[in-house]
């Protein structure tokens, strides 16, 4: 459990950089290293200035954590991965960041972590859509099994009919960009909102994208179903981590575009994801 | 010793109401007053669990009509559980309001009690109307305009289930209550008073009284447990575990108002009454899904429901007092606040709080009847959607709570309590929902081992998953030596503008005619009517069942 926690916030850190990267080379904004520079800060200001947690945080955060940590290991097989459990755990760490981020009496922030609510609320529905998708598609309702079609018939992006396939490439990356806008917002934007406030906002952050990029994953890759204990280093889970390398510089760079359009356009944009959702869903049935 | 069938249900049916009568008896001591009702209630709530226990124990308890099912007898002491928060909450308020609350809640609950006890539809017609007009009594003791919200609903709930009772009865023949072998009429009918009583019918009837300010708002608590009596009545006993399209997908398009409904909310009110209406509609939709595994589902469901909406009530109600920020000490907010989390959590069905298992089976029957339904799939996700977008419509109340010590301590140890029911479910009911499912005749599940079919999520999984996010969370703790303090006050989850002014308009005009009626007392005469209709209902149900020998 540990472990997958560890790999869903390094996947974090690693969508946090694609958004910083995207950031710096299109909008010539910030820099690269901000996710680290943010996170080294906010742990001085804690150390330091002693910038302590609120109860509700440490209650909100722990939960978003372990929603992060359950999907995480079910993504890799470390835990059961009933398609329920897989959604209850990923939208319990979005509502734990939330909750841990709706604790700011800066104006900015707070109208920011509110704004984030009700774009995760309004984005939910294409992204439960996304994620029902890809179990269709395997016509499975447990990662396992999806995980063991990928054993017996090779890569979900290979896998015929190309219908099929193209459906649930879809359905993966729209259920990146709603990942993208489901997270928690981050608190060190602000000054005076750094600290160890935004540091747990951070880590749920980490740990929900981390996740996300895991169960898209396991969809496009597969996985193993027997894990051993050093599993990362494991050779034949390689594709599917390198997979959600790659998802986390998508949802990374998506996060840095819908960053840049103005707040009433991200809510549009999450219909539009819903829609998209929908093609796939059908794309996926024709198939 | 063996105390007799009926000291024991007459103890427990009105022990409630005389612990009332008590409370109000010695009203000017409040330490004595707390002492002596409380002990009163206590042996009301023992002769509740007793019922419970001989009736698990397989024996019978009767007196004339009074003869409880274990299914009936397991909701009373559960539904006790609910109103005895509530209770606590009521005996902090001012004057008439707390005697208002404080009565109401006693009188309703005996109601209750012998409606759930009871085994003739007429018996259970009569005491009907009760927790309504409690309601409206106690609506009325609140400061400032008199207003009875929701009383309209409420009235017309009591008369819907009249209609459904004297249905079941024209249609059986017979004052007993029987199983009808399917959802007819007259279960439909009861199961909308009990959708309307449990507050799970967006903007109507109990939804309404608990978005109010007034000490009405607390007598829900009685009106959830006479919705779930009436719940588990019309469906598994007399409907049985038949499964209901229609059913369902009511249920999911009132989980995702009351969710819409969550994500709107700009008072803590509304908030709470969402989240508690979602969780609600739930229970509706585990008897809609049916067969054994649906009936289970609504095992699981209604106690974790009972318990968490009484944890909210208790914690999270704000009732008339102002918003201010901070006037509470900082340990009993950080209490309270933490019990209302794991009791949104629960109601929301996320984990491992109590609602969870109950959530998660009936999700997953869902899922399961989806691979031949596709429809059901659709359910599953909307309801999910709705119990998600409740819950982020219930955040910003964690940072609102300003419980006192009892409330806040109390409310913690019913935290603790759903923490337990949602960790170990197996081990707290095990038994008891196989000799349930076994006295109403449903299907058996599992039978070569006898266990209950739930998720393969073993307590263990759940505990290394807590202990590693506890890890980060405790180390900033550390790092941090301590917690700061940040009350506030409710802030809505969606950013809003100031309303501006009204210049005229439709809803200009709506608000004026709303105010004028309100002042005429024009919804308060015609909730009357209604009230009146229902109780008329009922003496021609007793006039009818009288014909027939009932009396």
């Amino acid at each position: 459990m540990a472990v997958a926690l560890i790999v869903a916030l390094f996947l974090g850190l690693v969508a946090d950089l694609a958004t910083a990267l995207v950031l710096r080379v299109v909008w010539h904004g910030g820099s690269v290293g901000w996710p680290l520079s943010a996170f080294g800060a906010d742990v001085r200001l804690l150390v330091m200035n002693r910038d302590r947690i609120s109860v509700v945080e440490a209650f909100g955060a722990g939960l978003g954590l372990l929603g992060g940590t359950l999907a995480a290991a079910a993504a890799v097989g470390a835990a059961p991965g009933n398609a329920p459990f897989v959604y209850l755990a990923l939208a319990l760490g979005a509502v734990g960041g939330h909750a841990a981020a709706s604790l700011s009496d800066i104006g900015p922030a707070e109208l920011r972590a509110k704004r984030a609510r009700l774009q995760f609320a309004m984005v939910e529905p294409a992204f439960a859509l996304a994620l029902a998708v890809g179990f269709i598609r395997w016509r499975a309702v447990d990662l396992e099994a999806v995980r063991g079609a990928h054993d017996v018939l090779g890569s979900g992006m290979e896998v015929g009919p190309p219908l099929a396939s193209i459906g649930l490439i879809l359905a993966t990356l729209v259920g990146l960009a709603c990942g993208a806008l489901r997270l928690a917002p981050e608190r060190a934007a602000e000054t005076g909102t750094g600290g160890g406030s935004s540091l747990l906002v951070t880590l749920c952050r980490w740990s929900l994208s981390g996740a996300t990029v895991l169960v898209a994953a396991a969809f496009l890759a597969g996985g193993e179903n027997t894990l051993a204990a050093g599993w990362p280093l494991d050779p034949a889970l390689l594709p599917a981590l390198l997979t959600a390398a790659v998802g986390a510089l998508i949802l990374g760079g998506v996060r840095a575009a819908l960053d840049a359009l103005p707040w009433s356009m991200r809510l549009l944009a999450g219909w539009g994801a819903a829609l998209l959702a929908a093609v796939a869903l059908e794309l996926v049935f024709l198939a | 010793m063996t105390i007799p069938d009926a000291s024991l249900l007459q103890v427990a049916a009105v022990g409630p109401a005389v612990a009332g009568v008590v409370w109000l008896g010695l009203l000017r001591w409040p330490w004595i007053r707390r002492l002596a009702a409380g002990a009163v209630w206590l042996a009301a709530h023992a002769a509740a669990w007793s019922v419970f226990w001989r009736l698990y124990g397989a024996e019978t308890v009767g007196w004339r009509g009074l003869e409880p099912g274990l299914l009936q007898a397991s909701v009373v002491p559960v539904a006790e559980i609910g109103v005895l928060l509530a209770l606590i909450r009521a005996d902090a308020l001012r004057g008439r309001a707390a005697v208002g609350a404080v009565v109401g809640l006693t009188v309703s609950m005996s109601a209750v009690v012998v409606g759930a006890y009871s085994t003739s539809l007429v018996g259970q017609a009569l005491f009907l109307p009760v927790p309504t007009l409690a309601a409206a009594a106690a609506s009325l003791t609140g400061s400032g305009w008199r207003r009875m919200p929701g009383l309209g609903g409420l009235a017309a709930a009591d008369l819907v289930a009249v209609l459904g009772f004297a249905v079941l009865f024209d249609r059986s023949g017979s004052s007993t209550v029987t199983s009808a072998g399917g959802l007819g009429l007259g279960s439909a009918l009861l199961l909308l008073s009990a959708a309307a009583k449990v507050g799970a019918v967006p903007g109507f009837a109990t939804w309404r009284l608990t978005a109010s300010n007034g000490p009405g708002a607390l007598i829900t608590a009685a009106l959830r447990g006479q919705g779930v009596a009436l719940c588990a009545l019309a469906g598994p006993i007399v409907a049985g575990v038949e499964d209901s399209i229609p059913l369902a997908a009511a249920a999911v398009v009132a989980t995702m108002i009351a969710g819409g409904s969550g994500l709107l909310a700009g008072r803590a009110h509304t908030s709470l009454t969402a989240i508690c209406g979602a969780a609600g509609a739930v229970l509706f939709l585990a008897i809609g899904l049916g067969g054994s595994v649906g009936l289970r589902a609504f095992l699981l469901l209604f106690p974790a429901f009972l318990l968490a909406s009484g944890v909210a009530l208790l914690v999270g109600w704000p009732g008339e007092e102002e918003e201010l920020a901070g006037r509470r000490s900082r340990i009993r907010r950080w209490v309270g606040g933490a019990a209302l989390g794991v009791a949104a959590a629960s109601l929301a069905g996320l984990p491992p709080a109590g609602g969870f298992p109950g959530t998660w089976l009936t999700f997953d029957l869902a899922t399961a009847r989806g691979t031949i339904e596709p429809l059901y799939v659709i359910l599953t996700g909307a309801a999910a959607l709705g119990l998600v977008a409740a819950v982020v419509g219930a955040i910003p109340l964690l940072r609102a709570v300003r419980p006192g010590w009892i409330p806040a301590l109390v409310g913690a140890a019913g935290a603790g309590m759903l923490l337990y029911v949602g960790s170990l479910p197996v081990r707290v009911g095990g038994g008891w929902w196989l000799r349930v499912e076994d006295g109403l005749n449903a299907p058996r599940l599992l039978s070569f081992v006898g266990a209950p079919s739930l998720p393969p999520v073993a307590g263990k999984v759940l505990l290394a998953a807590a202990m590693a996010s506890a890890v980060p969370v405790g180390l900033v703790i550390l790092l941090g030596r301590g917690f700061r303090d940040a009350g506030g006050t409710f802030a809505g989850p969606i950013p809003r503008r100031n309303p501006g002014p009204s210049r005229g308009g439709v809803r200009h005009l709506a608000r004026k005619l709303l105010a004028r009626s309100e002042r005429l007392y024009v919804g308060m005469a015609a909730a009357m009517l209604i009230e009146l209709a229902a109780v008329w209902s009922i003496v021609q149900l007793v006039i009818r069942a009288g014909r027939r020998g009932f009396l």
